[in-house]
C-alpha cells in the first residue's frame, strides 16, 4: 500500500513524514524546503500488525495547476504515479485557502484523509473548527493532528487503511465536462473557492480575524526593518559564532581532544620501536592525526549546527529573505533565490539543487552559480580552525564571513547581470510568511545529532582516505624512495603542489605545504584541516590547556609561518574559491550547460584569488606599512581577471544596443 | 553608461503608459494599511503567475489587506495567510 | 616483522572500510557521502527527479 502526502507548502508534510516514518529528513520552518519527493515505511509503533505500508512526502502545491516546478512534481505524482491512498495535510489554522487543493484531490478518484494539522495551534489562535461538518461535507475522514507532538498519527494511519481500496466521490460537482476552453476555466476555478468558501463559513469559527494586527506584525516590522533588519541579522550570527566558538564548543572540545590525543598515545605504545616508521607514521600521523584534527572540531560544529536548527525552526529565515530580497532584486536576482543560500548555509549540494524552484532560466543559473559562496557546513571547521589559531577565537571572523559571502553575491549577481543582461524585465516575488514560533529543542538536537553523524561520517571515509593520500604523497618521492629528512621537498606532494604555491606568493601563502591544503580543499572543504595537520604533523589545532599558555596558540600560527593577515587571505581564498566536486556537479546537473558552469567555476576562481590578494596587500601596508611579495604579478593576474569581465559585459551592452536600434 | 539611460528611458515610457491607465484604479501600494480591500483586478500579462495567486485566493472580488510595509515588500492578508510580495507585484494588485 | 605486517594489515583495513563505504553511498545515489542533505530526492531512480527540470529548460528554449 502506498500513501502520498499532499498539501500546501508550509502545512508541515515533511515533519509529519518524519514523525510517520521515523526518518530525519530536513525540515524548515518556512515554505520550499521539499523539492523532490521522499520515500520511507510507516514505523512499526504506527502500523501495528499490518503489512508493509509505503509513504511519499511530496513538495507542497497550492493546486493541482502546476505553476513551480516543485508542484510539477506532486501533481504529476497524484495524476499517473496512482498511490492507493492520499493524506491531505490541512494547516488547519488556513482553511480557507487550503481546500481549494483539496477539492482538486478530492476529483482524482483516490481515497482521501485529511489531516487537519497544526491542531495545537487552534485554542492559541482562536479558531474552533467543527471537523464532523468538514467530514460529512467533504465525504471523506477528516483526523485532527499535531505533527509536532505527535498526536492523532496513529489514528491517522489507521483511516488510511480504512479508506484503502475504495473509491473517492467528489463534493464539489460544479465540474461539466462538456464545456472547454479559458472561460469554462476561469467559471470553474471560481466556482471552486465558491464553494470553498461556503464550506469555511460552515465548519470554522474565527474570534478574531487573520487581517487583525498581531504581536508578529509587529516583530516583523522590526526584525525585517529597512534599517534595522541587517544589523540584527549580524547580532544574530555574532551570537551564534561566539556561543559555540569561544564559549560552549571549546568546553566539550577539551575533552574530545584528550581522548584523541590518548587514542594516538596508545596506539603508538601499541606498535612500538619494531614497526617500520613509514608505517607508523602513516598511521599515526595520516589516519589517526589527520582525522583527528577534523573530529576535533566536532563539538564546536555541533553547537552551532544545534543553533542554526533553533533559528531555523523559529520562522526567522523567511524574514532574512525578505530582508534580503531588496538587495538581491536590484542586481537581477529573484527573492527566491534566498532559499537555496539559506539551504546552501547547511551545504552547497541541496543549496544549489533547490534553485530549481527558480522558473527564469538566468536566475536559476546565476544563483547556483553563487550559492555556493555561502559558508556551508564543511566550512566552518575550517573558519573555526582559523578564527581559533590566530585570531584567539574571535567571534567576528565566523560572523564577516558569511557578511563578505553576501556581499560577493550581490556583488557578482551585478556582474552576471551586467554579462547576461536580456532587457529590462519585470519579477514578480512572493513568498509566504511563516508564524514566528518556539522552536523545539527536540527537533534542534535531532537536526544536531544527524548533521555531527554525518560529519564523522565524512571524517572518517573522505576525509581519512585523502589524508592518508596526502600522507602517502608526503612521504614518498616520484622514484618510490622515502624522503629523505631535511628534503622535504623532493616529496610528490610538494612537486605536485609547487607550481600552485608560486601563484600563491602574491596573495600571502606562496609555500607548497598550504598550496596542497588547498587543493585538498576541492575534494572536501574539511580536508584543508585534515591536510593542514598531515603536512606541519600537527595533531590538535585546539589547544586544550591553552586558556592560560597563550603562546601554545601561536604555536601551531608559527609553525604554519603565517601572519594573521596572511592566514586571513588563506581562509578567504579557502571559502570563496569552487566549491567541493560534488558541489560542483550539482552546478552542472542545475545549470545544464557546459559554459555556464565554467563560467560559473572561473568566476568563482577569480572572486577567491582577488579577495586573498586584496586582503593580504592591504592588510600588510596597513599592519607593516609596506607591501606583501609579489604585488606586480598578482595585480596583473586580477587585471586579467577584470578585463575578461570588462570584456564580456561591453558585448552585452553592445549587443543591448544592437537590439535597440533595432526594436527602434 | 549612456546605454543604461537609453534604457532606463525607454523603460520609463513603457511603464508611464501603463502608470495611465492605472491610475484610475488603484493598487496595492497606494491603500491604507490594515483596511481590507476587494481586489478588482490582477494586472499582468503573465498568466502562471495570475494563475498562483488564484490559487492562493488572490483573485478579483476576494479581500487582501496589507499589514506593512517592510523596506520595498508589502507584508499582505489573503485568506488566512500572510505572504511577503515584492513592489512590482503590489502594483499589479489593483484595487 | 610482524609489526609491521600487523600495522600494514590495519592500515589497509581502514582504507579499504571508508572506500567501501564511500563507494556503496555512492551506489545508493548520495552525492556526497554521510550528508544528511544530499538525499533529496534521487531515492528510486534520479533520472525521475530530473525530468521536470529537462521540461523547464526545454520550455525555455
Amino acid at each position: 500500500m502506498r500513501i502520498a502526502l499532499a498539501g500546501n507548502p508550509n502545512s508541515g508534510k515533511t515533519t509529519l513524514f518524519n514523525a510517520i516514518t521515523g526518518k530525519i529528513e530536513y525540515v524548515g520552518n518556512w515554505p520550499g524546503v521539499t523539492i523532490a519527493r521522499k520515500e520511507g515505511d510507516v514505523k512499526k509503533a504506527l502500523n501495528k500488525g499490518g503489512s508493509k505500508i509505503r509513504v511519499i512526502d511530496l513538495p507542497g502545491a497550492y493546486s493541482l495547476s502546476p505553476f513551480t516546478t516543485e508542484e510539477n512534481i506532486t501533481s504529476e505524482f497524484v495524476k499517473n504515479e496512482n498511490p492507493d491512498v492520499i493524506i491531505n495535510i490541512i494547516d488547519v489554522t488556513n482553511l480557507s485557502r487550503s481546500l481549494f487543493f483539496t477539492t482538486q484531490l478530492l476529483e482524482l478518484g483516490i481515497p482521501l484523509v485529511i489531516a487537519l494539522n497544526k491542531s495545537d495551534l487552534l485554542k492559541k489562535k482562536g479558531i474552533v473548527v467543527n471537523s464532523l461538518v468538514l467530514e460529512k461535507q467533504l465525504g471523506c475522514p477528516v483526523m485532527e493532528t499535531a505533527s509536532t507532538t505527535g498526536s492523532g498519527l496513529l489514528e491517522l494511519i489507521e483511516q488510511a487503511k480504512i479508506v484503502y481500496g475504495k473509491t473517492q466521490s467528489a463534493p464539489f460537482t460544479g465540474y461539466s465536462k462538456s464545456a472547454s476552453g479559458q472561460a469554462a476555466d476561469d467559471k470553474l476555478k471560481h466556482e471552486r473557492f465558491a464553494f470553498v468558501n461556503q464550506l469555511v463559513k460552515e465548519v470554522e469559527m474565527r474570534k478574531v480575524a487573520s487581517s487583525k494586527q498581531t504581536i508578529q506584525d509587529t516583530a516583523d516590522r522590526i526584525i525585517a526593518n529597512k534599517i534595522l533588519g541587517i544589523p540584527i541579522f549580524g547580532a544574530i550570527i555574532y551570537l551564534v559564532f561566539s556561543l559555540s566558538q569561544t564559549y560552549l564548543g571549546p568546553l566539550f572540545a577539551d575533552y574530545l581532544v584528550g581522548w584523541i590525543d590518548t587514542l594516538y598515545d596508545y596506539t603508538e605504545g601499541l606498535m612500538g620501536a619494531e614497526v617500520s616508521p613509514v608505517l607508523s607514521s602513516l598511521l599515526l600521523d595520516g589516519i589517526i592525526g589527520g582525522v583527528g584534527a577534523v573530529m576535533g572540531f566536532l563539538p564546536l560544529i555541533m553547537v552551532l549546527f544545534f543553533l542554526l536548527a533553533l533559528l531555523e525552526d523559529s520562522g526567522y529565515m523567511a524574514r532574512v529573505a525578505v530582508v534580503m530580497d531588496r538587495y538581491l532584486k536590484k542586481v537581477g536576482l529573484s527573492g527566491k533565490s534566498i532559499i537555496p543560500m539559506v539551504i546552501g548555509t547547511g551545504c552547497a549540494i541541496p543549496g544549489v539543487m533547490a534553485t530549481r524552484t527558480i522558473r527564469d532560466e538566468r536566475q536559476r543559473r546565476t544563483t547556483a552559480m553563487l550559492t555556493p559562496f555561502m559558508p556551508c557546513g564543511a566550512k566552518l571547521p575550517v573558519i573555526a580552525l582559523f578564527a581559533g589559531v590566530f585570531f584567539s577565537d574571535a567571534a567576528w571572523v565566523g560572523t564577516s564571513m558569511y557578511f563578505v559571502a553576501i556581499l560577493v553575491i550581490v556583488v557578482g549577481a551585478l556582474i552576471v547581470q551586467r554579462i547576461t543582461n536580456e532587457g529590462p524585465s519585470k519579477s514578480y516575488f512572493i513568498m509566504e510568511l511563516p508564524d514566528y514560533r518556539l522552536p523545539s529543542l527536540k527537533r534542534a538536537l535531532i537536526s544536531m545529532m544527524s548533521r555531527a553523524q554525518a560529519f564523522i561520517i565524512r571524517a572518517a571515509t573522505i576525509i581519512l582516505v585523502c589524508n592518508a593520500a596526502v600522507h602517502i604523497m608526503q612521504t614518498f618521492t616520484w622514484s618510490f624512495q622515502v624522503v629523505e629528512p631535511g628534503m622535504e621537498n623532493s616529496s610528490i606532494l610538494a612537486s605536485i603542489s609547487s607550481p600552485f604555491a608560486l601563484l600563491f606568493i602574491p596573495l600571502g601563502f606562496g609555500v607548497w605545504q598550504l598550496a596542497a591544503a588547498a587543493i585538498a580543499g576541492f575534494i572536501a572543504k574539511e580536508n584543508v584541516i585534515g591536510a593542514l595537520a598531515v603536512v606541519y604533523g600537527l595533531t590538535n589545532f585546539i589547544d586544550t590547556e591553552e586558556f592560560e599558555l597563550v603562546a601554545g596558540a601561536g604555536d601551531v600560527a608559527s609553525v604554519m609561518g603565517l601572519t594573521s593577515v596572511a592566514a586571513l587571505a588563506y581562509l578567504m581564498f579557502n571559502l570563496f574559491t569552487p566549491p567541493c566536486f560534488a558541489a560542483i556537479g550539482a552546478m552542472n546537473a542545475e545549470m545544464d550547460s557546459k559554459r555556464w558552469l565554467w563560467a560559473g567555476i572561473g568566476f568563482q576562481l577569480g572572486v577567491g584569488y582577488t579577495l586573498a590578494y586584496f586582503v593580504y596587500q592591504f592588510g600588510t601596508l596597513i599592519t607593516t606599512g609596506s607591501l606583501g611579495a609579489g604585488v606586480i604579478p598578482g595585480l596583473a593576474g586580477i587585471a586579467a581577471f577584470f578585463s575578461i569581465i570588462a570584456y564580456l559585459i561591453r558585448r552585452n551592452d553592445q549587443k543591448l544596443r544592437h537590439d535597440l536600434k533595432e526594436a527602434v | 553608461m549612456e546605454l543604461t539611460v537609453a534604457h532606463n528611458i525607454c523603460k520609463n515610457n513603457l511603464s508611464g503608459t501603463r502608470e495611465e491607465s492605472v491610475k484610475q484604479n488603484l493598487n496595492l501600494t497606494g491603500v491604507e494599511i490594515n483596511y481590507p480591500y476587494k481586489i478588482k483586478e490582477i494586472d499582468t500579462e503573465d498568466d502562471n503567475m495570475k494563475e498562483f495567486l488564484f490559487a492562493l485566493g488572490c483573485y478579483e472580488g476576494e479581500k487582501a489587506t496589507v499589514i506593512s510595509i517592510l523596506a520595498e515588500n508589502y507584508v499582505i492578508n489573503v485568506k488566512d495567510a500572510r505572504y511577503s510580495i515584492n513592489e512590482e507585484l503590489a502594483k499589479a494588485i489593483l484595487v | 616483522m610482524l609489526g609491521n605486517i600487523s600495522t600494514l594489515f590495519i592500515i589497509s583495513i581502514i582504507i579499504a572500510g571508508a572506500c567501501i563505504k564511500l563507494f556503496t553511498d555512492k551506489k545508493k545515489g548520495d552525492h556526497c557521502s554521510g550528508c544528511p542533505y544530499s538525499k533529496i530526492g534521487n531515492q528510486d531512480c534520479s533520472c525521475s527527479d530530473y525530468l521536470p527540470l529537462g521540461k523547464i529548460s526545454k520550455l525555455n528554449k
